[in-house]
This record gives structure tokens, sequence and C-alpha cells, in this order.
């Protein structure tokens, strides 16, 4: 199988800490990977480390045959990496298609030329990035809330605007950071279903981090366990669940999986 | 929402206003002038402040570079205003480039005590470099602009040219602001790290915004300096900076109809509040205290913003 994203020894240390220590991993073309982990783990430091918000202090990462390490974060996202944010992100006082236009490439990346003489051929061109976001709204199914206010949406809502958000940069991985956190049962089964969807419908690898362990054996391919920032299991979610390494890190030896 | 027709009366207005009012005075045409000049400066500082979110305290450091970048030319180089106006947009544009390149990497406060000691250094120039700025007596005689051969003269000529230069500058910050570029200039200033992940250089935008902030500045300065045919180093002090700031800030940041309204009120203020003499300062700057207690957005604020800059999104979700 492809390696789309691969580490090989990542570290990273704040100071004396050891946030994350030789973690090798990687993402494979066509799956849902998911990370989990206890909190303070290392999931979303090792999110950081994907997206260039952090640096590994030793260790390669490796994207398409191509080593990332030093990719700012924008830089990131050009080449095809998009992330969701564990609380979401959004710019709640703007509507809901501003705020997918934002991660438009051909809307962030007009020139000041071309906003000062907006020609015929220009006001096409926005009106065709702006019908190319309904469509991704759409796929989410928050096409019919364009006007709204994106802070004013329900909880679920924001969490899907902003998967609409990273889509729209026209990523090929995924990066969701507990996407279903603070959702209820019934939103949670949607997510997943809407999850599976897109990855499908926008042929997109997507790695994600959650706690939710029922969310998570039903929707990955593969499973990764992180615990005090080592990887201390990687597998299928019936591998993962018989682990005993796993059981006694992640739920102190207790036996609750469903 | 504002329609084409509204925009086009209020400016056909601006254009008759002088003819309408047959017996105007030069007192009246000269307040009018300030008006436009200070509207310009508050527009362009709120592209700094108001969009971009950079809380820049020198931007009468702009306005001043401007003014004695076109007064020198004009007088040693013997250009003509036009020439100068450009030059002096250019020049300061530039010096928008140089002072944001450092800025850039600081927040909130360390960003405005760094842009007010900017233009405190400014204004020191202005005064000791004697033998380019002749120091604290200032530039006289600088030429009034012509135009086809005919030279400006009267106030209401002046009246003209400035309205014809806030309209300029109105039109293409309103341009930049309701496209790609002012969209991400909102989300650096709500989230640095998001606009970073959606694909955005949070850096590269913010030195736009300074240099684009600065080049209008550059402007008014050299509109000044050939309006009233004489730049000292008095005109461009930290209280000037702060004025234009309270502009922005009274009539609504991110919002330029605000900005020309806050120039308006600033402008005007003072002068009503004229035969109060000695209290006229202490009550404007009350004034702003109970503005910021409670309408903190300011009269003409981001409420009033045109949502959706593509203009798509009703006919979308309103079928």
């Amino acid at each position: 199988m492809d390696e789309l994203l691969k580490l090989e020894k990542v570290s990273i240390r704040f100071g004396g800490l050891h946030a994350l220590t030789d973690i090798d991993l990687s993402v494979r073309t066509g799956e849902i990977l998911a990370i989990i982990g206890p909190n303070g783990a290392g999931k979303t430091t090792l999110f950081n480390l994907l997206t260039g918000i952090y640096r590994p202090t030793s260790g390669t990462i490796t994207y398409k045959n191509r080593v990332i390490n030093k990719l700012k974060p924008y830089e990131r996202v050009k080449i095809g990496i998009a992330r969701t944010f564990q609380n979401a992100r959004l710019l709640k006082n703007m509507t809901v298609l501003e705020n997918v236009l934002v991660a438009h490439p051909q809307c962030n990346t007009e020139s000041v030329l071309e906003a000062i003489f907006l020609t015929g051929r220009r006001r096409e061109r926005r009106a065709a990035i702006a019908q190319e976001c309904v469509e991704v709204l759409k796929a989410v199914g928050l096409d019919h809330k364009l006007d709204v206010l994106a802070g004013s949406l329900p909880y679920g809502e924001q969490r899907l605007l902003e998967m609409a958000r990273a889509l729209v940069t026209r990523c090929e991985l995924l990066l969701l950071d507990e996407p279903a956190a603070g959702m209820n049962p019934a939103e949670k089964k949607q997510l997943v279903e809407k999850i599976r969807q897109l990855s499908r419908e926008f042929n997109i690898e997507i790695v994600l981090i959650e706690h939710d362990i029922g969310l998570i054996m039903n929707i990955s391919d593969r499973i990764v366990v992180l615990d005090h920032g080592v990887k201390i299991a990687e597998g299928s979610a019936a591998e993962i669940q018989q682990n005993p390494k796993v059981i006694s890190a992640y739920l102190g030896g207790e036996d609750d999986w469903d | 929402m504002r329609s084409r027709a509204g925009r086009f009366a209020i400016v056909g207005l601006l254009i008759l206003l002088p003819l309408l009012l047959q017996q105007i005075d030069d007192y009246i045409l000269h307040i009018a002038i300030i008006i436009g000049i200070y509207a310009i400066l508050s527009l362009s500082l709120n592209v700094i402040v108001g969009y971009a979110g950079q809380f820049a305290l020198g931007h009468a450091a702009f306005y001043g570079i401007g003014a004695y970048t076109a007064a020198l030319l004009m007088l040693h180089g013997s250009a003509s205003f036009w020439l100068a106006l450009a030059a002096a947009a250019a020049v300061t544009g530039l010096f928008g480039l140089l002072l944001g390149s450092p800025v850039i990497r600081l927040r909130g406060d360390y960003l405005g005590i760094v842009t007010l000691g900017f233009g405190e250094i400014v204004r020191l120039i202005f005064v000791n470099w004697v033998d380019v700025t002749r120091g604290p007596m200032g530039l006289p005689g600088i030429p009034a602009p012509s135009l086809f051969g005919h030279a400006f003269t009267e106030k209401i000529e002046f009246y003209y040219l400035i309205l014809a230069l806030v309209l300029l500058t109105y039109f293409i910050i309103n341009r930049i602001v309701h496209s790609g570029i002012g969209l991400n200039l909102l989300t650096i200033r709500e989230d640095e790290t998001l606009a970073q992940s959606v694909g955005i250089r949070p850096n590269q935008y913010k030195l736009l915004a300074f240099s684009l902030g600065a080049c209008f500045a550059g402007v008014a300065g050299a509109y000044w300096a050939a309006y009233i045919s004489y730049v000292s180093p008095d005109s461009f002090r930290y209280l000037d900076s702060v004025n234009i700031l309270a502009m922005v800030i009274l009539g609504g940041t991110a919002s330029l109809p605000g900005s020309i309204l806050g120039a308006i009120l600033l402008v005007l203020a003072p002068e009503i509040l004229r035969y109060m003499n000695d209290y006229r300062m202490m009550l404007l700057g009350l004034a702003i205290i109970l503005m910021m207690i409670f309408k903190p957005s300011g009269f003409w604020g981001e409420k009033h913003r045109k949502y959706n800059f593509y203009g798509l999104a009703q006919k979308g979700g309103r079928k």
C-alpha cells in the first residue's frame, strides 16, 4: 500500500519535557487512521507537528516522498494537508460562506491589482469560487445556512463548517482533532457517516484524534495508541481491544470497551 | 443595504455643495477640506487597525513623511504637484513596509509602543535634520498645484481636489477590503493560527496593510503640504496620531463609512465647541470615554458590514 505520510523516529522536546519520543507512523492511501490515548499522551502535539505549528526536535516527516519537517503551516496547506481544531475555531462574526471562502486557495491569493481593477473576468471567477464553496457546503449539509453567522450555529454544525473549510483547500490529507467533542450520541452517529462519506466523495485520507472509543471503533481502519509520548500499539480495532498494554495504559486495567 | 443610487446621490451632493451654499465662506470650505484630509487618514489607518487588527499609534509619521517628501520635491526638485503626490505615496508606502517588517512580529501593546516610538523618531528627524527640513522653522513657500496650466488659488478648487482624492482613496480601499485580501486580513485579525491553517501567510498580509495604509497617509500629507503651502514638524505630533486613531475607533473599526463619519465628527466637534474655550477638549475626551463604554463598536461599526464579499450567498441561500 502507498504511504501518503510517514513519520520516522519523530521526537519533540519542550525544554526537559519529552512530549513525543521516536514516533513511527504512516498514513496509507484510502484509509481512516485514528490516534487515541489518555489525556496528555501527546495526540494534539502530534497534530501540531503534522500541521507545522511545531517542528520536530529529531526525526523526519515525509509527505508524498518529500521531507516536510520545516514547512510552515500555510505551506503545508498548499501541498494538501488541512486540519480542524479541537474546539471549533471559526470566524464567529462572519457568515458561513465567508468562513469557507477564506480557505479557498483562489480567494485568499487574490492580488491587489485584481482587487482594485475588478474586471468582468475577475467577477466571473469570484462567482465560480463562491459556487465551489457552496458545493462543498452542500456536501457537509450546510448549504441552507450560507448567510448565517458562524458563531450562531449549533455546535455540531460548527464542526461541520470547520470540515467544509478544510475541504475547500483541496486537501488530500485531513486531520480532525476530536471532531465529536461535545456532541450528543445522535450527532456522533451522523458525524461518523459524514466523515466516511466525505472521505469517499473527496477521495481524501483522514487522520483523527478522538476520545469516544465507540466512534473510533466504528470509523477507523487502523488505530494508533499513544501514551506518555510513546506509541504503544498499532492495529485494527479488534487488535487494539485485545492489546494488554493498551488496556492498562488507557483504562487503568479495567475493561469497559463497549 | 445602501444602493448604488444612494452613493451617487452623496457624491453628487458633495460636488454641488459649494454651489448650493451661494455665500459660502472660506472658513466653512477650510473645515470641509480638513475633514477631507482626515477622512483619507482615518480610512488608511482603518486598513491597519480595523482590518489587519494592528494597533498602530504612529500614523501621523506617515502623514508627515508624505508632506515633507512632497514639499521637498516641489521646492528643490521643482516637481509638479501631481508627480510629488505620486512620489509621496510611494515613499510613505515604502516606509510602511520598513516599519512593518520588524513590527508585525509584535502583538498588542508592544506593537503600540514601537509604532509610537516610530512616530516620535520621525518627528524628531523633522525637527533636527535642519539642513534638509529647516527644523522647527519648517518649509514655507510650497507652490500650489496646477492643472493644465491653471494654478489652484481659490479654496473651492482645493475643495474639489480633496474631494477627488477622498473618493479615489475610498474607491481603492473599498475594493481591496471587499476582496479576498480583506477577508484574509479579517481572518488574521481574528485568529492568526487559524489563518495559517487555511493557507494564509499572516506576515505578508500585515505588511500589505501597513504599506497600503502608509501610502494613503502619504497622499494626505502631500495634499496638506500643497494646501497650506508650508510644512513644519508641529503638524505631525503624537497627538495627531491619537486623533486619527480616535476617528477610526469612534466611527467604527473595519468600516469605511465609519472612518469618514469619525473624521467628520472629530474635526467638527472642536470647531462647534469653540465657544467653550478651555472646556472643549475636556468635553471631547469625556465623549470618547462614554462612547467606549456604551458603544464600543463605534457609530458605524462592523454590524453594518456588507456580508459575503462576493455577494452571491443571498441568491444561493434564499432559494
